[in-house]
């Protein structure tokens, strides 16, 4: 830029790199060399009296616990991405046309974004309560449910019953998104395609689906690393519960951590957590780089 | 514009955040989840109120944090090395918070004050690795609450054994009335192990055995069945706070709790409220344990230490636990605190203080045990929730958490 | 597209909509009802108007600080958002005007920034903050949270610049602006959708913090609202009507907000997503 030297484009990025580098960075240091600390302490300013080792590693790789967690964990993210996305991807096909009330109606399909996860968990505790909630009175009026079903503490539904919270949460990230890059796609190109003779179901596969992969790529990934994270939902509605039937890597690391004061296997956890988390960027890798920098 | 916006929004962040003026003197910050329980906020501020009268200058900062997330809290500011001034524990944690230096021994101040001989046999339980670091405050039996009129209806008598009890259960339980025999936790929750302890313990049962785990007793088998029996009529997912709340409503016809349930019974609306009664439970041994009590953090200064301690006292003191029984209904640590006229004016004291002298510790004394108890009522909680969800049979979810908690807190 | 067509569309995202919001809609009703009705084997999902009342509003309002909770999240949301896009918007720039080995760093570090989880972030973050006296302070809060929106809030930010062409800078300088004057009047004004949807964003991430308003706030004078709505979670009683009323207060300043400012947010991504 003329007259501009690169220290001002440094100076620039400095306090963000500030922000990161105290705020993330450390952090992440500090979990790291926690995980190689064994024994039993939550005094984190005295770990550098724990002896130092693999240990927790070896721990937490043969244990069965680890990998029921691993495997709870990839059904939640399957569980809520998927859904979150079709839904997603029909509200926005949706909302991409015009009609009447239009930007009312698609401010209240996105609100759910805006819940904070507290108050969804509390909601949706109250929505599948076992003796009173009303999901519960509805299914017995259709005749298709003759028990107290506790969505929650049965651990036969309680998975199902936190991705459906999570899964309404989620969806309106993908909408918006999606909705975004449906209204960059050029009209003249949908006319042409009408014009030639196409199907709605050919416009979509050959000029909806490629203009919107890349958006898609990317809020898929951001969701899921959002939804490796989530903590809030599943803890408050079940505690990782019954029966550790929903105790999802974020949740078993909560609990190693504060219920059972191990912080050194807590962030051996936290480390097998990043690992997951990295592959599956590396995996959808060539997108990303296309979408950023 | 923009910069009308700015300045705008730097003045709400500027009044927003102006701290207030520092009080002058000493603020003891005290968290508790009983700051707001009926009954005990009553004494807390009650006694605050004298202590901060004798102590000019030093305000004690009482506030609440829902028992439910309390422990979690409370380990999060240990760890932080942020603790309360004054420590407010259920006494079943205490173990693990002494096991990691947290708090302080007090036995040069114990010796000083008469707490040694005037106390409860529970207060041995504040004691870790040879050193005591706290002073009980609730020792209890647990209660057996009952709706008289649904068992009116229903044709039950009050059970005198665990056989009656069940069945008086099974009677009264009507789920299309919205109606209940027993509420009770059923959502996974460390809890479940003091419900269980009721059935088992209570039939003289012993699971520990010579300080080694005996789930596979056919003993104890045979009544955690009547447990498991007990929870098939009590609606599914609650938690204890659902539970009181349930049963204050009219819902259901049988509680088991400890005696601090007594004052949320005020809570019940008036045309409910006669129905509600206490009774023994229908055992030949009365569980019960060590509930709550306070403690000072370690490495507190000096000055404050001193202040806190004051504090404890006041409470221990004779007055004051008079005053626990009147206001909370629930046994207190000094023994011999009420009077035969106040026994006569509120009959349901000699029901509580009759089941805290009679119960027997329920929670295990094994120091690997106390300092995991956590993790031991967890394990044993999801094999309760085993219990619900599954048809496998008792003995064989039995041997299971016998071999789990073999392997994850050995006893040596 | 006929009209009768677009009518059709209109029922449908209607029907979205009222299936999608039936969670809120029962929160509301249940806050509005007594106890006896919502507690019951039949809910009624319509009842008459006259049964409705605000009685356990007022209950709430007046047994718990809820103003105060949120007046706090207030203060921290205001506070975090701004300073949040400063900084993301000072990076932004620079990401987006000063090519360099930054920029793959950049993106790295966004996406490290969200593969940790919030239960071992919690523990240094207090450790960092007792070191700086920040412990049981908003300003704490609003670090925090201003720090951790700071990655997305940057990118975001970065695509928008992006979409302004550097021309523009260029002839406000030639004209005889200084560089960061060009920067005020001529690509500010132009990047505010972008502005918006980071502000939004931010916004509605703060107000909904719960991890760390737990952990580094303890006194009850200092609750946001999050944390106060979890108290009530592990009462003593649990009483559904005033649950969700305390719920409706909590969401009720955020929807607002939200549905006010949305049309921005669906604009703002779009540029992003034209420049990209």
């Amino acid at each position: 830029m003329i007259g501009r030297s690169r220290w001002v484009g440094y100076a620039l990025l400095s306090p963000a790199l500030l922000a990161v580098g105290f705020l993330i960075l450390y952090p992440l240091y500090l979990v790291v060399a926690t995980s190689f600390r064994q024994g039993k302490t939550l005094n984190v300013l005295r770990l550098s009296e724990l002896p130092f080792g693999l240990a927790n590693y070896r721990t937490i790789l043969a244990s069965d616990a680890t990998w029921h967690s691993v495997a709870v964990t990839i059904v939640y993210l399957l569980g809520t991405i998927g859904p979150a996305f079709l839904i997603g991807l029909g509200a926005a096909l949706l909302l991409n046309r015009t009609f009447p009330g239009r930007r009312w109606l698609r401010s209240f399909i996105l609100l759910p974004w805006a819940v904070p996860g507290v108050i969804v968990s509390i909601v949706f505790l109250w929505l599948l309560d076992g003796s009173f909630g009303v999901v519960n009175a509805l299914l017995r009026q259709a005749g298709w449910l003759a028990t107290d079903l506790a969505w929650f503490a049965h651990d036969d539904t309680a998975l199902a019953a936190v991705i459906v919270p999570t899964v309404w949460k989620a969806y309106p990230f993908f909408t918006l998104t999606l909705l975004a890059a449906l209204q960059a796609i050029p009209a003249s190109l949908y006319e042409a395609a009408r014009v030639d003779g196409a199907t709605s179901w050919q416009r979509f596969r050959y000029i909806t689906w490629p203009g919107i992969r890349p958006s898609a790529t990317l809020a898929a990934i951001l969701n899921t690393l959002w939804a490796l994270r989530e903590f809030d939902i599943i803890y408050l509605t079940t505690g990782g519960g019954p029966d550790r039937a929903t105790e999802t890597l974020a949740v078993r690391i909560y609990q190693e951590a504060f219920a059972f004061f191990r912080m050194g296997t807590a962030s051996t956890l936290g480390v097998l957590t990043m690992t997951i988390a990295v592959l599956l960027v590396l995996m959808s890798m060539r997108t990303i780089r296309r979408e950023y920098f | 514009m923009p910069a009308r916006i700015i300045a705008v929004l730097a003045t709400i962040l500027a009044i927003g955040l102006a701290a207030p003026a520092s009080a002058q003197g000493v603020t003891l910050d005290f968290p508790s989840w009983q700051a707001e329980e009926p009954g005990f906020a009553e004494w807390w501020k009650g006694l605050i109120g004298e202590y901060e009268g004798r102590h000019p200058g030093v305000k004690v900062k009482l506030y609440s944090i829902p028992f439910a997330n309390y422990v979690n809290q409370l380990t999060v500011r240990f760890a932080g090395q942020n603790p309360p001034d004054i420590v407010h524990l259920p006494s079943r944690n205490f173990a693990s918070f002494a096991s990691q230096q947290w708090l302080e021994p007090i036995d040069d101040l114990l010796k000083a004050s008469d707490i040694g001989s005037t106390w409860s046999k529970m207060q041995t339980e504040m004691s870790w690795n040879g050193k005591t670091y706290g002073v009980l405050l609730l020792p209890y039996g647990n209660l057996l609450y009952y709706n008289e009129k649904l068992l009116q209806d229903a044709g039950a008598k009050v059970p005198t054994t665990p056989a009656e009890w069940l069945d008086a259960i099974a009677r009264t339980t009507n789920r299309e009335k919205g109606q209940f025999g027993l509420v009770t936790t059923t959502a996974e929750h460390p809890n479940m192990f003091i419900d269980a302890a009721t059935w088992v313990l209570g039939e003289k049962q012993d699971w520990l055995k010579g300080s080694k785990y005996n789930f596979t007793d056919p003993g104890v088998v045979a009544a955690m069945d009547q447990f498991r029996k007990s929870l098939t009529y009590a609606p599914p997912g609650t938690n204890s706070a659902s539970a009181r709340q349930l049963f204050i409503d009219g819902k259901a016809a049988f509680l088991r709790d400890g005696p601090w349930v007594w004052a949320t019974l005020q809570k019940a609306k008036p045309e409910t409220r006669p129905m509600l009664k206490m009774a023994q439970l229908p055992f030949p041994v009365i569980t019960g344990g060590a509930s709550n009590s306070l403690h000072i953090p370690a490495r507190l200064e000096a000055q404050k230490k001193k202040l806190v301690w004051e504090f404890i006292a006041l409470a221990a003191s004779p007055a004051w636990q008079e005053k626990y029984v009147q206001l909370t209904g629930s046994p207190a640590g000094r023994m011999g605190v009420i009077g035969p006229e106040q026994a006569k004016k509120n009959p349901h004291l000699s029901a509580i203080t009759l089941a805290a002298e009679k119960a027997e510790n329920l929670f295990p004394m094994q120091p690997a045990l106390r300092e995991n108890y956590n993790e031991f009522a967890t394990l044993f909680s999801r094999a309760v929730v085993r219990m619900q969800s599954s048809s496998q049979p008792t003995d064989a979810i039995l041997a299971n958490l016998q071999k789990e908690l073999t392997a994850a807190i050995p006893l040596p | 597209m006929t009209r009768s067509r677009q009518w059709l569309l209109a029922l449908a995202a209607l029907a979205v909509a009222a299936v999608v919001l039936f969670p809120i809609y029962w929160m509301l009703l249940t806050s509005m009802l007594p106890s006896e009705l919502t507690r019951s084997r039949d809910p009624v999902l319509l009842p008459r108007l006259s049964a409705l009342s605000l009685d356990a509003f007022a209950a709430v309002l007046a047994r718990k600080p809820v103003l105060t909770w949120l007046a706090n999240s207030g203060i921290v949301t205001v506070g975090a958002t701004f300073i949040s896009l400063v900084i993301s918007t000072l990076a932004g720039y620079s990401l987006s005007r000063f090519k360099s080995r930054a920029q793959q760093g950049a993106g790295f570090v966004l996406l490290v920034s969200k593969m940790l989880p919030s239960s071992l972030i919690v523990i240094p973050f207090f450790i960092g903050f007792s070191t700086f006296g920040l412990i049981d302070s908003r300003w704490g809060l609003i670090v925090a949270n201003a720090a951790v929106g700071v990655p997305f809030a940057t990118w975001l930010m970065k695509g928008f610049f992006d979409g302004i062409p550097r021309e523009l800078e260029l002839a406000a300088m030639l004209d005889g602006c200084s560089g960061m004057q060009a920067v005020w009047y001529v690509v500010l004004p132009l990047s505010k959708p972008g502005l918006a949807a980071c502000g939004i964003y931010l916004a509605i991430v703060t107000w909904s913090d719960f991890v760390f308003a737990r952990t580094l706030v303890t006194s009850p004078d200092r609750w946001v609202l999050t944390v106060g709505m979890q108290s009530f979670l592990g009462e003593y009683l649990v009483d559904w009507s005033s649950l969700m009323a305390v719920g409706a207060l909590s969401l009720a300043p955020v929807f607002v907000l939200f549905l006010l400012l949305e049309p921005f947010l669906v604009s703002g991504m779009t540029q992003g997503a034209v420049a990209n």
